[in-house]
């Protein structure tokens, strides 16, 4: 599958940046964040594999102005396609686990897989559109995965990990803490979470940056503020995003009982984030986040596989995602009408997760 | 512990009292004028005199001429502060008032914790009052007239709590004489006398002392025409029910509407707190008036931490009023006055000022706070106020609270 050609941008767009990187790795130097932006934690991820590109025996062209449908854009598509198809795999693997160890029950675990790696959205997102995403969200699940085991240290440390490579789990954090319910599990938790943090800004300064460096982040790249959703209230600084995922936060501690499982708890704070981030039914890669964990939702919970169906129906055709999009005839007459019934359905599914989890008073 | 010592004992309860209190009148007679006394002197000064029944209240107070506000706004910056004597007693005489009605609130609040439980749970419920950042920087410091309503709310709700309903009406009628937002609580105050059985003549009595709360307000408000109801002054809070662009649905009137009519159909007979602070939550929710009115539900909130909530509930009231305290300051440049002095007492203008006030100036005015941190305070103080008022509507479906152990 990782063969077939893709629409490319999104994928390639990758590119330039992580040749950069590895020319500075290279060189002995370290890749700084004032250069590369948030991204930089991914591109040397991703490093290693345009650097195997660069050794095949062929030639290798400028990667801006790559012919396409050449030696040199083939191979440069499949190498760069391995390392999502790996996160892909590790992802499979983990969700199977997952299910497995909370269910107890093989079919379940069997299930929650096939929902996650032949669901055609994420394979329209992964193997088409080239979503690098795949990489912190499989570190997200690894980390959903050690909390299953109990294994806090581990658990604090990838969740930290995964948020620092997109800020995603940021969102999810809050919502974990209380999962930790001994004194140790939190010390452990804190402990392993504290540890990328430091990591991240020991390397932070060996690339001769600074914290200030960080804090200027939002006004060097000003889309990531889309995260925080749209004004309330005009002037009084009320944005969407955070005032759903925290009420949602207090809807958790008050409504839910006690006994709920971290797959739940990751699909709501996220899903509140992917609400409250943008009206617009949200960016085509956002949704890819939550795709894991509603996989195994409704591994859990079969009989409402009506609502993972029709919620994977409405993103495929949302406008955003929808691969037909610019074959219908009026596309802007549609697309509100698609937008809105995606939106609808991320908003039902978030409901339906805390009805199934809430306490019977 | 030493805090349950000043709640036990009576003795160590008012010799805590009193050092707070002396604190907060030597902080009234050195803090520098806020906007908001400087704004009084100022709407005087513009001929709006006598700004309804404020010069009524306390005529030493706001009989001021126009030639304070210079005086005020020259707050010496550089020198030291006991120079200026004539500064100070005109900085006190300005706030001496509301701290009386700050002592006031703290009173009415000991003992509808006295009613409700015990003289350590009032004592408990006056400090939460007393000592609270909010009350010292809103009331003492700023200066907000809000006050003389906030005594009125808490005095009402201890009638209330007394079984005088009559009276408790009353008290709200005076609030809303003197400031427009106590009129929210009539509809909940008739729902609560309604469910408590109260003839037909107790109700129409309470209708008629609202309605007259609000024609007193309106008698001194619209001789000035609109600007009273359209703009915020430190006397007066702009109707969030008027204006929006045509065609549209006014926010505010339609959720204060909704609100009534679900507490109507929703709500049992219950205690008469979560009817008010519901109330006064909806109000703050739909229209949002700004982190330093929060001292409109500071003792309510402070009666219901103490007697009613439970550990998840007193959490959120934690963490809801210091993100509003956080976002207060962050939106007040930290809480800067007109002479160019913070009320935390340091220089945030003028020709000398030291490192870490250029350091805080700049932290204020970057990008950072603007564009991540205050929207993530406000948003947060705003999820938290939500998920309070979801608390006080709670109860509506529970078990009555308990009126009174008396």
């Amino acid at each position: 599958m990782i063969g077939l050609p893709t629409s490319a941008d999104f994928l390639f767009g990758w590119i330039p940046q992580t040749g950069s990187v590895v020319r500075t790795l290279l060189a002995g130097g370290l890749p700084s964040l004032s250069i590369y932006g948030v991204y930089i934690g991914i591109e040397i991820i991703l490093a290693p594999f345009y650097w195997l590109w660069t050794t095949l025996p062929i030639e290798h062209p400028d990667v801006t102005n790559l012919v396409p449908y050449t030696v040199p854009w083939f191979s440069l598509e499949f190498i760069m396609k391995i390392p999502i198809f790996l996160f892909d795999v590790a992802t499979l693997i983990l969700i199977m686990r997952i299910v497995r160890r909370i269910t107890n029950s093989e079919p379940r675990s069997i299930m929650a897989g096939l929902a996650w790696f032949a669901n055609p959205y994420d394979f329209y997102m992964l193997y088409w559109w080239g979503a690098m995403d795949i990489i912190p969200i499989a570190v997200f699940l690894l980390a959903v995965y050690f909390e299953v085991e109990a294994r806090w240290l581990q658990f604090g440390f990838a969740t930290m990990l995964s948020a620092l490579l997109r800020l995603f789990a940021f969102a999810a954090y809050p919502f974990f803490i209380p999962l930790a319910k001994t004194r140790s599990s939190v010390r452990n938790l804190i402990l392993g979470s504290a540890v990328p943090v430091f990591l991240a800004i020991g390397l932070l300064y060996l690339s001769h940056d600074t914290l200030a460096t960080v804090f200027n982040i939002p006004a060097k790249e000003f889309w990531l503020l889309e995260f925080l959703g749209f004004n309330l209230w005009g002037m009084q600084f009320i944005r969407l995003s955070p005032v759903l995922v925290l009420f949602q936060l207090y809807v958790v501690l008050r409504f839910w009982r006690s006994d709920t499982n971290v797959v739940y708890l990751a699909s709501v704070s996220l899903l509140a984030l992917l609400l409250g981030a943008t009206l617009y039914g949200g960016e085509a890669g956002h949704f890819l986040w939550v795709c894991p964990l509603l996989s195994a939702c409704v591994a859990m919970r079969l009989e409402d596989a009506w609502i993972y169906c029709l919620t994977f129906v409405t993103a495929i055709l949302s406008p955003t995602v929808n691969p037909f999009y610019n074959w219908t005839p009026e596309p802007l007459i549609v697309d509100t009408f698609l937008a809105g019934a995606f939106y609808a359905m991320k908003a039902i599914y978030l409901l339906k997760l805390n009805l199934w989890n809430a306490r019977i008073t | 512990m030493l805090s349950s010592i000043f709640l036990r004992n009576r003795s160590a309860f008012l010799a805590l009292v009193g050092v707070v209190a002396a604190l907060k009148l030597v902080l009234s007679a050195i803090e520098p004028a806020s906007w908001d006394l400087r704004d009084i002197i100022a709407l005087m000064g513009a001929g709006n005199a006598p700004i309804g029944p404020w010069i009524a209240l306390y005529p030493p107070l706001y009989n001021q001429t126009a030639s304070n506000i210079s005086q005020l706004q020259s707050w010496p910056l550089t020198a030291s502060l006991w120079s200026t004597p004539n500064i100070m007693e005109l900085s006190l005489l300005f706030r001496v008032l509301v701290f009386i009605f700050d002592i006031g609130t703290m009173v009415v609040l000991y003992y509808i914790g006295r009613r409700l439980k015990s003289s350590v749970e009032g004592r408990l419920m006056g400090l939460v009052w007393f000592l609270n950042p909010f009350s010292l920087f809103a009331v003492e410091l700023l200066g907000l007239p809000d006050v003389t309503c906030v005594f009125l709310i808490t005095l009402s709700l201890f009638l209330l709590i007394s079984q005088r309903p009559l009276l408790s009406a009353v008290a709200i009628g005076l609030g809303a004489f003197v400031r427009f937002f106590p009129i929210f609580l009539f509809p909940p105050l008739l729902l609560y006398i309604r469910s408590n059985g109260a003839s037909r003549k107790h109700l129409a009595a309470v209708i008629a002392i609202g309605l007259v709360g609000l024609g007193g307000y309106l008698s001194w408000v619209l001789p000035y025409g609109f600007e009273y109801l359209t703009t915020p002054t430190p006397v007066t809070f702009f109707l969030p029910f008027l204006g929006g662009a045509q065609n549209t649905v006014n926010v505010t009137t339609f959720g204060m509407f909704a609100f009534y009519c679900i507490q109507f159909i929703f709500m049992k007979k219950n205690g008469p707190l979560p009817v008010l602070l519901s109330a006064l939550l909806a109000y703050f929710v739909v229209a949002e008036p700004g982190p330093q009115y929060l001292i409109w539900l500071l003792p309510l909130i402070a009666v219901d931490v103490v007697a009613f909530a439970d550990k998840l509930k007193r959490l959120v009231v934690l963490a809801f009023l210091t993100l509003g305290f956080a976002q207060w300051f962050l939106l007040s440049s930290a809480f800067v006055t007109p002479s160019g002095y913070s009320l935390l007492m340091f220089p945030l203008g003028g020709p000398i000022v030291p490192g870490f006030s250029v350091a805080l100036g700049n932290f204020l005015d970057s990008n950072l706070v603007d564009i991540i941190i205050l929207p993530l305070v406000a948003s947060s103080t705003f999820a938290l106020l939500i998920a309070y008022a979801t608390e006080q509507m709670r109860v509506w479906f529970s078990v009555p609270e308990i009126q009174s152990n008396k």
